[in-house]
């Protein structure tokens, strides 16, 4: 019950209230993308050979790629040579101890009610804080290193871990997926990357906190998850963004591989900055994430809650190549005022046995438009899969449009596919009876979407569970009577 | 406490509401009964603020205040309770949390400090004896895929847990099989101070038996045609609606 | 020998000159103009490649390009030949296509029912349906819309004048005969509801010749006006080596109620493009489908409801059994504009995959722009249930009575929605011989 409540807590502001900017001094590569710009990247970050090429493989793959058209959402043409691709705070690039961390930069992140301070964790989370796609800081990584996790930037994992990297960078997603992942792979700046080796239970969330900070920079993180035989990790992601004129592009890839017996939960609280009411600003969130349940009798789940972003797409999918494997997606997405979100989830079903479940609750208030997307495929070696989808939107005014596009491909007959889908609205009667109780309309609201998006919000870490539920009051705000 | 004077009302233009008039003093329990269609419900909609009506005239005045003139949530926080007929189911959301919200609303109207978790758990547990409530019940969704009983239960439970100034039952004995009904009247009953007031709308008499009214108003046509004490209500149901009908006939 | 999708396009477009040269001086201006119009939109985009989202899981253009002989010589059945394949028993007034040609029609119309050749309407009659003709036709989007619009030969103009319950069903035949070789048909009708008329309508497509392919492409465009009621069903049980693509497009003024089924169980691909628009209060909908497909054969029904209007209803129930390594494919989409507040719109697809190489794909798709409706759609797709077969076999039926009992059951959950008792039994008698004697 105490998860409801804190959703009651007076809500102090509609306004975005990560939107502050931080002043210090930024490394700024030039504006636009070349084959030098991938090369200053790369060489900024003291890169291997191997990995340069890879770069450079991607980027010209990706010259001979168009931007995708078929999702739902209108947005100007984005100029690929009006962004910067890398930005970076100055200050060391290796830490040796978190003191080092620049002081206002420890002060954002405060701001942002992340404690970078291992004293100051109660909570047990271990925090990579990544800022314009540098990460500045990671927590706990000797306690976790005890036990053979690895957790730390990616930067660093090609450095430390080239082997690693080198067998599963680009494994779930491949360097030519798609545009954006094809733009990633080949400008990439920094990321997380998690090893959890056989039969480790990690004792703690690890968690990774995305903040774009500077002006007219591109993000492009990577994230790599590998857990091993038997092993357990859950992961939490963070985004948040200063209020700006201008869109931002951030174009991420999450790879994660479950070997055998493995279990990885991903958990993203999404709330990069909207654009204000008029649909101004706010970042174009457009990212790859996908996840190989490789064993046998892995399990991959993926949480979101979406609240953020002027454009959302993005598709968190699980492969399940392994037999008796797991996939599941759980997924809150609310847009008000002009966001625009496409998102949903792909479960491809190859081993035998392998079932997946898909969540969704869409909610879509003030002139926004928000899509479900998504694939359920049966291949036909995969005996016995099973799915079940359930895809239900909330429309709050008549402004705004909420869409299912479910494709649904089914090549065995041994397959049980359910795929269930409502729309409806707040009823009136409910806001009354709440009314009647002594509730005001605006925490009626809040309390009957919470309540709405249960399911989803009870998948979540307790701590970001609590956020979440602030995050969709406040993104929800104004948006009735 | 609660002065209705010539109340006409209507929804989509076809007046339900032809001028009532009642008073309720603190302490008194009044019964309002009349047939289907009488305008019985549409009276206790229209206190408690449903915006489907038109008050097209007439004032309300609820401890000495303009009733009409209030939100549905300010009424509420006032000390204006509506037991509805049909209560809503709102998925997902716990009776725990949707209780605690409301009582710390109405707490923080009176300029009362937010309740804690343990004295509310405290205040909950001794109000859920009253109506009988299973605990479980809190813990499940608002209303949702309760039984009728377990929903009426709920209503008084709730309104024992608000402690209201004046309370409406809407129907509340609608669907309840006897049992039921006792345990309703008896947290009724329970409730009964010299300082709060209730007002049971019902079409029938058999609610009356277990919670005795001071007042009997038979409500016909969207006027009050007839007041008396508890053996009003015996007469009507002895001699049915039709009784007053053609009284009502020989009088205009 | 196969062709490409540029050598077939350009044989279609090669063609039209010569061909609307030869029916000069017999058709209007209007009609004219509008084929010029289609067979320019039909240039444009080709034949659909399955990178076409609405054609992505129905390979029909590679089907065509394999199979479609150009210009080979068409040798008609005889009209009594063709008697044998009406649906027994099923009377009404008749209008039967050989090979897209008017082969028979029955005299002594009621009133208030005109039936016309749409090829034979003289410039007045035109002029008259100028707001009707190719206003519902989907062919600036569709090429095989388009195609019909530029080349149709044949088809009907029904007429049902107001205030008028026509008692006897509407029964079109349209038989393929394909002895000598492919041919290929362009038909197209145009039928109009008066105001408070009530009829039914049956539409009977049948290959007579399987060992030879047709390509039908039917285009209808229906429209009723205010209260009135349509019994709509259409019937694809005999169409082995048919290609068949049908288009029809349906508007529904206000009060107006729409009852369509649509029954396939055979046919190597068959698309089936039902668009209803929602365009007055009050309308109900009722739209299903039963496919039940074996062998190598592929069924695609492609539905949209477009809900303009506030305060109608829709219910859309599709069912399919998928054997042997045949595929289904079912797209429905649901509309509910901006304005059509207080809609229900209700859609379920459900499948039963009987063998290892059988597949289907659904995509229903939901687009909602008001808020205050109700919409919901539900897919499943799976097996037999192993729980239902064993509880039949523990009281003594044999595993294949039972599943075909089974499958029997889930099919005429549909049939029996059809108000034609002469029509549900004989597609109930048609079904029931293949599901008893399902293997798996």
């Amino acid at each position: 019950m105490s998860k409801d409540n804190l959703i009651l807590d007076k809500l102090t502001s509609s306004e975005y209230k990560y939107g502050f900017e931080t002043n210090i001094e930024n490394d700024s590569a030039p504006k636009g993308l070349n084959e030098d710009i991938v090369r200053l990247i790369s060489s900024k970050k003291d890169e291997p050979e191997w990995m340069l090429e890879w770069r450079l493989k991607a980027f010209k793959k990706w010259q001979s790629l168009t931007e995708p058209k078929w999702p739902n959402v209108k947005y100007p043409e984005i100029d690929y040579q009006n962004i910067i691709y890398y930005s970076a705070p100055k200050q060391q690039v290796s830490l040796d101890s978190l003191d080092d961390v620049d002081p206002e930069l420890r002060r954002t992140f405060e701001k942002l009610g992340i404690s970078l301070d291992e004293q100051k964790r109660l909570t047990g989370v271990a925090v990579d804080a990544i800022i314009d796609s540098v990460s500045v800081a990671t927590t706990f990584k000797d306690k976790l290193a005890e036990l053979g996790i690895i957790f730390c930037s990616f930067n660093e994992a090609v450095h430390n871990h080239p082997d690693l990297v080198r067998k599963y960078m680009g494994s779930v997603v491949p360097m030519n997926d798609n545009y954006f992942a094809t733009l990633n792979s080949a400008v990439f700046s920094d990321g997380s990357f998690c090893y959890i080796p056989k039969g480790v239970r990690c004792p703690m969330e690890l968690s990774t906190y995305f903040r774009i900070n500077a002006a007219n920079t591109g993000q492009f993180e990577r994230t790599l998850i590998i857990a091993e035989e038997g092993s357990y990790v859950s992961y939490l992601e963070g985004c948040t963004a200063p209020s700006r004129d201008e869109n931002q592009l951030h174009a991420a890839i999450v790879e994660i591989i479950a070997a055998k017996n493995a279990e990885i939960k991903y958990s993203t609280v999404q709330n990069w900055y909207p654009g204000n009411k008029e649909g101004v600003g706010g970042v174009y969130n457009f990212v790859t994430k996908r996840g190989l349940c490789e064993g046998n009798g892995s399990k991959i789940s993926w949480t979101q809650v979406e609240t953020g972003s002027a454009i959302t797409w993005k598709y968190p999918s699980c492969i399940l190549k392994g037999d008796n494997s797991i996939g599941e997606f759980y997924s809150v997405a609310v847009t008000n005022n002009m966001q625009q979100a496409d998102t949903g989830s792909k479960m491809i079903h190859i081993g035998k046995n392998t079932k997946s479940r898909i969540v969704s609750k869409g909610v879509s208030a003030g002139s926004s438009q928000n899509s479900y997307r998504g694939l359920v495929q049966v291949l036909p070696r995969a005996v016995n899969a099973r799915n079940f989808s359930q895809c239900d939107s909330l429309l709050m005014g008549d402004k705004c449009g909420a869409h299912t596009f479910p494709y649904i491909e089914t090549r065995n007959s041994t397959a049980h596919i359910e795929h269930e889908a409502t729309t409806s609205k707040i009823g009136e009667d409910q806001i009354f009876y709440c009314n009647q109780r002594g509730i005001d309309t605006e925490d009626a609201v809040a309390l009957i979407v919470n309540g709405y998006c249960k399911e989803v919000l009870n998948k979540l870490p307790m701590e970001f569970a609590v956020e979440a539920q602030k995050l969709l009051a406040l993104t929800l705000e104004g948006s009735v009577g | 406490m609660l002065i209705i004077d010539n109340l006409k009302a209507s929804i989509e233009e076809k007046q339900i509401l032809k001028g009532i008039n009642l008073q309720i003093k603190a302490g008194e329990v009044h019964a309002i009964m009349g047939p289907n269609g009488s305008g019985k419900s549409t009276l206790a909609s229209v206190l408690a603020g449903r915006d489907s009506y038109d008050v097209s005239d007439g004032s309300v005045s609820f401890l000495g205040k303009d009733l009409l003139d209030m939100t549905p949530e300010l009424r509420a926080r006032e000390g204006l309770f509506l037991a509805f007929q049909y209560p809503i189911e709102i998925p997902g959301v716990s009776s725990t949390n949707f209780l605690k919200a409301a009582v710390n609303k109405i707490r923080e109207h009176r300029g009362q400090d937010a309740m804690d978790a343990v004295t509310f758990l405290k205040l909950i547990k001794e109000k859920m004896k009253l109506v009988e409530i299973d605990q479980s019940l809190l813990s499940r969704s608002l209303n949702d895929g309760f039984s009728g009983g377990e929903k009426k239960r709920n209503e008084i439970f709730q309104m024992a847990v608000l402690e209201p100034r004046l309370a409406i039952l809407d129907e509340t004995d609608s669907g309840l099989d006897i049992d039921a009904l006792r345990i309703v009247a008896n947290g009724v009953n329970t409730l009964r101070n010299k300082d709060n007031a209730t007002v049971i709308v019902t079409h029938y008499q058999r609610l009356l038996d277990y919670i005795i009214p001071d007042f009997v108003h038979v409500l016909y046509d969207g006027k009050i045609v007839k007041s008396g004490t508890k053996e009003l209500a015996l007469e009507l149901e002895e001699k049915g609606y039709d009784w007053i009908r053609e009284d009502e006939q020989v009088t205009s | 020998m196969s062709i490409t999708e540029r050598e077939l396009r350009d044989y279609f477009t090669g063609r039209f000159e010569s061909f609307n040269q030869g029916l000069n001086g017999n058709q209007s201006l209007e009609i004219k103009e509008l084929r010029q119009k289609a067979i320019g939109a039909f240039a444009k985009q080709g034949f659909p490649l399955t990178k076409n989202e609405e054609y992505k899981y129905t390979p029909l253009t590679k089907a065509l390009l394999k199979s479609l002989k150009l210009d080979a010589p068409v040798n008609s059945e005889t009209i009594p030949t063709c008697k044998q394949h009406l649906i027994p028993e099923l009377e009404g007034h008749m209008l039967v296509y050989l090979n897209g040609k008017l082969a028979y029609r029955s005299e002594d119309l009621p009133e208030g029912l005109e039936i016309e050749q749409l090829d034979r309407l003289d410039q007045t009659q035109i002029s008259e349906l100028k707001n009707h003709l190719a206003t519902l036709s989907n062919y600036q989007s569709d090429a095989f819309a388009a195609l019909n619009t530029a080349f149709f030969q044949s088809g009907s103009l029904i007429k049902i004048a107001a205030n008028i319950t026509i008692d006897k069903p509407i029964i079109i035949y349209h038989f393929s005969d394909g002895q000598s070789g492919t041919i290929y048909t362009q038909t197209r009708h145009l039928i109009m509801v008066g105001k408070n008329s009530r009829a039914t309508l049956v539409e009977v497509n049948k290959n007579l010749n399987p060992e030879h392919q047709t390509f039908y492409n039917v285009a209808s465009e229906v429209f009723l006006e205010e209260d009135t009621q349509l019994h709509y069903y259409k019937t694809q049980t005999e169409c082995s080596g048919s290609i068949i693509v049908d288009n029809t497009n349906i508007n529904q003024k206000d009060r107006s109620h729409l009852y369509c089924t649509t029954v396939t169980t055979s046919g190597t691909i068959i698309r089936n493009n039902l668009n209803v628009t929602i365009n007055g209060e009050y309308c109900e909908s009722y739209i299903n489908g039963l496919y039940l497909v074996n062998g190598k054969d592929h069924i695609d029904n492609h539905t949209t409801v477009d809900h303009r209007i506030a305060n109608s209803y829709s219910n859309e129930l599709y069912k399919g059994i998928i054997d042997d390594a045949a595929t289904g494919v079912f797209n429905g989409k649901i509309f509910v504009q901006p304005d059509a507040q207080k809609t229900n719109a209700f859609q379920s697809n459900k499948n039963l995959l009987l063998s290892d190489k059988a597949s289907m794909n659904t995509k229903p798709q939901l687009e909602i722009w008001a808020d205050d409706v109700k919409c919901s759609h539900g897919a499943t797709t799976g097996q037999i249930d192993g729980e239902q077969v064993f509880y039949l076999r523990s009281r003594g039926l044999d595993e294949q009575q039972a599943k075909g009992l089974l499958l029997y059951a889930f099919a005429t959950e549909l049939l029996d929605r059809i108000s034609l008792p002469v029509l549900k039994d004989y597609l109930k008698e048609s079904i029931s011989d293949r599901l008893y004697s399902c293997e798996s």
